[in-house]
């Protein structure tokens, strides 16, 4: 031990440099101190990146929104513009009524996170599940678009299965709670050049202007790969050649999240008159 | 630069291609090549983690205990990729999300450990930093060729530019739905190899063995 404040003031680094390759000692101390090095390096890249890339899935998160919702132009300042028009809600699924929280709440509110906790969402039957999410949660945001008090645009999260993946994404509605004004795909990862083709302004384009509910408040939309009728025409959309499995989970998602496990109890206090 | 660190850098372009002629870095080349720009992409994130991956392990590599060389050069590959993988989703979202899990699989592409255990355990920090951006580029190379041929007949474009209009836009070229596809990209990797080993000769494998002709006649 004659040589420990010589090791010491030499360093961790001295001391490894001078131990024999294949002793036990030095394999140890090599890759604890190679591990914390590149713990450090990792950590840190996390941290101070941190920032950038929650501005970015916010901004992403906005754009699709107003996406949606038909009030993005490009080149402006999407978070500053969701700022200034939209409202975020959050909604109690069950009973269809807002959730008293302050607007700060409702912001912060995760559904994703919410979904996988079990105080916090529940697990769907099977006949319930027709979207494959295996859980829901109690509560769900919803994005108002407001004007003179009167609610204009209804943006509502939804998600479901697709062929690969879980689709999420974005459907506006109109104040009526019945007319789309349209819907977003902002994450997918269905088959590039076919299923894909949902998060296409083309795909997303035909489902404008199409009614989801008829006068009785029947959920009507469907999409499909049966040609359009006259009498189905308005509430009809198209489903992608090539992509019969995405197009069935979009059928059913969009099903799943405007019927009575999602915001079907919510849409009908916008259904009067 | 010397002779030696020049046939380092550009050897693998052609000659020793880590793609064409080990046969290394095949998953990813079938999955990221459908369109040029993640291609790209994953280009240069191999090519950054290749070479400082080689040149970290160089740099260390008198002291790495022999019996647990390979978790220490997956310890140092694996912590490169998280952090281009969180540069990526900083600084270049879009592409990020689609590239998806491939970032993270560098981490397995074969090309980077190879390079660290065949290359860089022998020789100096330079030589293996050049190492790794030669064989990121001959990566590069194929990935860019394969890519601009499906992308072509799969999107009728070059990294998003139309060059052939397609039908479902007013024009008048039918897009060919293999191109999205896994398979094309092995076949177009297998018409390389044919294409570059028919010029270079010197890359033809013996076969390894020959199979005789039976003459049952002559019992």
């Amino acid at each position: 031990m004659s040589n420990d404040t010589n090791a010491a003031s030499g360093g961790v680094i001295a001391k490894l440099r001078a131990m024999p390759n294949d002793s036990p000692q030095k394999m140890l101390l090599f890759t604890v101190v190679l591990c914390f090095v590149c713990a450090v390096l990792v950590s840190s890249s996390h941290v101070l990146l941190r920032h950038l890339q929650e501005h970015n899935k916010e901004l992403e998160r906005s754009t699709n929104i107003l996406q949606a919702a038909g009030l993005f132009k490009p080149g402006a300042d999407a978070v500053k513009l969701f700022a200034d028009k939209v409202t975020i809600k959050l909604v109690d699924l069950d009973t269809g009524e807002y959730v008293k929280v302050e607007d700060k709440e409702a912001a912060k509110f995760n559904q994703r996170k919410a979904t996988k906790d079990t105080q916090l969402s529940r697990v769907l039957t099977s006949e319930e599940d027709i979207a494959g999410l295996k859980r829901r949660a109690h509560h769900a945001p919803v994005y108002l678009v407001e004007e003179n008090g009167e609610v204009q645009t209804i943006v509502l999260p939804i998600s479901g299965k697709g062929l690969w993946s879980t689709l999420y994404g974005f459907l506006a509605l109109k104040g009526d709670g019945r007319t789309v004004l349209g819907i977003t795909f902002y994450e997918q990862a269905e088959t590039p050049g076919l299923g894909a083709k949902i998060a296409t302004r083309k795909w997303q384009d035909k489902w404008v202007k199409k009614t989801v509910y008829d006068a009785q408040g029947k959920l009507v939309i469907e999409v499909s790969k049966k040609p359009a009728t006259p009498a189905t025409a308005n509430h009809h959309i198209d489903a992608i050649a090539g992509a019969t499995m995405t197009s069935n989970g979009v059928h059913n998602l969009v099903h799943f999240w405007l019927g009575k496990q999602g915001f079907g109890n919510f849409l009908t206090r916008f259904h009067k008159g | 630069m010397s002779t030696e660190s020049k046939s380092v850098l550009l050897d693998p372009l052609i000659d020793n291609n880590p793609v064409t002629y080990q046969v290394l870095g095949i998953c990813s080349a079938l999955a990221v090549t459908t369109q040029m720009d993640t291609a790209l992409m994953m280009c240069l994130g191999l090519m950054v983690v290749t070479a400082l991956s080689n040149a970290a392990i160089a740099l260390i590599r008198h002291n790495i205990p022999s019996n647990v060389r390979i978790i220490i050069q997956m310890t140092i590959i694996a912590s490169l990729v998280i952090i281009v993988d969180e540069s990526l989703k900083a600084f270049a979202w879009d592409i990020s999300k689609r590239l998806s899990v491939f970032v993270g699989l560098i981490i397995t592409n074969c090309i980077v450990l190879g390079r660290a255990e065949a290359f860089a355990m022998q020789n100096g920090v330079w030589d293996s930093f050049l190492d790794g951006i030669g064989n990121g580029l001959g990566y590069s190379v194929v990935l860019i060729t394969v890519s601009a041929i499906r992308e072509l007949f799969g999107s009728g474009s070059i990294l998003g530019f139309t060059i052939l209009p397609l039908v479902d836009n007013g024009g008048w070229y039918v897009p060919s739905g293999i191109m999205f596809m896994a398979p094309s990209g092995l076949i177009i990797i297998g018409v390389l190899i044919w294409v570059i080993r028919s010029f270079k000769v010197k890359q033809l494998e013996q076969p390894d063995y020959k199979i005789e002709v039976h003459r049952f006649e002559a019992i």
